[in-house]
């Protein structure tokens, strides 16, 4: 089984079960942590698939993060490992979309069960998410949490210089894509 | 206006849809209740049930659709089994199994989609995509929509079986474009070379077949007169064999329930 933070698990169901004494102690803190991350990652997630699926991937790195929490919990952010799952988990989609696009039966058009949001707005992610993936990553990252690049390559796990060049080249395809000016990055 | 302005608007976007649309707590809730049975015991547990139903399928029959039928089930799934309701017009109930997610179109639409591809989808009340060539039949009912279906042209040569489907009478037709006709039908802006085959009240586009695809759909007859669709669907990777392997015990599962 792939570690989830590390890119391209899809599932958990090969996690290892770690119901200790730990997990009981932490219980309590784990749903403090979900109730103030969740509707963030499901932003985060939305942005990376466009999809109404965005709600499950959420939930399905809070399970990866609540089958850990023993472990993760005791990190000094474990905000940045589920965000990380969360990310990959997209991205992941999004490959299997691009297949699925080729496939059977078409579910056709679904009504989104999500808020709609203003198309200026859904334009501007869906040149995100034609993005490179971890330029589309790491720009989500920035704008959904505000976090500086020396967070971000902490989140995905590379470093700041690769983190500075992703920011750099996605920004300046959205700037030539959407017609607006590139502007000075904070 | 700068990237910069317009992707922090777009986030504070984001942001707002996703406290709009959610309830925290609730979804705090379902992983718990997901989170409270060892994960491979769930999973056998899952499989097992869906083998006794397939073989329980007569006896359910008619008792599955008439709450009050004097014949109880012949045998009960395992009480530790997940089984799911769906809120479509004719609600039904399926077996997840385990890692499975599932889309919801309430009245009108469910997906229950594995995690590698395949999937099933229920339809309420789906309607031929008539043309001037196959137009819709006169007298639509589950064997009509079938046999209409199978005999369209742009198909591989097909033919309606009969099975059944929760112990009701259903049509089952297996699907595949001519290869003279792949990529010359768009289904929606986004799908082109997709020949339409169904439309839903409710969903904004068509269902349909695309280039290079295949799968099932099973027509079901209601005794309320409905017409429910399942198709079973999945990716190009995967021979029709294989996608049923994974996609048939799911809709041996499927119980409807009166309204």
């Amino acid at each position: 089984m792939t570690d989830p933070a590390s890119g391209e698990a899809t599932t958990w169901e090969d996690l290892p079960s770690r119901g200790d004494v730990r997990r009981l102690r932490t219980a309590q803190s784990f749903d403090a942590f979900y109730l103030r991350e969740f509707s963030s990652l499901v932003a985060l997630s939305r942005a990376l698939t466009g999809s109404a699926a965005a709600e499950d991937i959420a939930q399905d790195a809070m399970i990866a993060a609540h089958r850990r929490w023993a472990e993760i919990g005791q990190f000094d952010n474990p905000a940045a490992w589920v965000r990380r799952v969360c990310a990959n988990l997209s991205t992941s989609l999004i490959r299997r979309r691009a297949a699925e696009a080729r496939a059977v039966l078409k579910l056709g058009g679904m009504r989104s069960p999500h808020s709609e949001l203003a198309p200026a707005d859904e334009e501007f992610w869906a040149e995100v998410r034609r993005l490179p993936r971890r330029q589309a990553q790491a720009i989500s990252l920035h704008y959904i949490y505000d976090l500086q690049v020396a967070d971000i390559a902490h989140t995905l796990g590379c470093s700041e210089s690769s983190v500075k060049a992703h920011l750099v080249r996605g920004r300046a395809a959205l700037s030539a894509r959407l017609g607006l000016a590139e502007g000075d990055p904070s | 206006m700068t990237v910069d302005t317009r992707a922090r608007s777009a986030a504070a976007a984001l942001h707002h849809a996703a406290r709009t649309d959610l309830e925290v707590t609730t979804m705090l809730d379902k992983l718990h209740e997901r989170d409270a049975q060892p994960r491979t015991g769930r999973r056998l547990v899952a499989v097992a049930a869906a083998v006794v139903l397939v073989l329980g399928i007569g006896a359910l029959g008619w008792a599955t659709w008439h709450p009050h039928a004097s014949a109880p089930p012949a045998i009960q799934p395992s009480p530790s089994v997940v089984r799911t309701t769906f809120p479509l017009k004719t609600p039904f109930t399926a077996v997840l199994p385990d890692g499975w997610s599932q889309e919801v179109t309430p009245n009108v639409s469910a997906i229950i989609r594995s995690p590698d591809g395949p999937y099933v989808q229920v339809i309420m009340d789906p309607l031929p995509a008539a043309t001037a060539e196959s137009p819709a039949p006169k007298n639509l009912t589950a064997q009509s929509f079938a046999e209409w279906l199978a005999a369209r042209p742009e198909l591989v040569p097909t033919e309606a079986l009969r099975t059944t489907v929760s112990g009701l009478p259903a049509w089952s037709v297996d699907l595949r474009l001519r290869s003279e006709v792949e990529g010359k039908a768009t289904c929606d802006a986004d799908n082109t070379g997709c020949v339409p085959l169904v439309t839903v009240a409710g969903l904004t586009n068509p269902l349909g077949l695309v280039t290079g695809g295949h799968g099932r759909a099973i027509v079901v007859q209601l005794p309320n007169g409905h017409i429910v669709g399942v198709a079973a669907g999945g990716t190009l990777d995967q021979d029709l064999a294989a996608m049923l392997a994974v996609d048939q015990p799911v809709i041996d599962s499927i119980e409807f329930t009166a309204p």
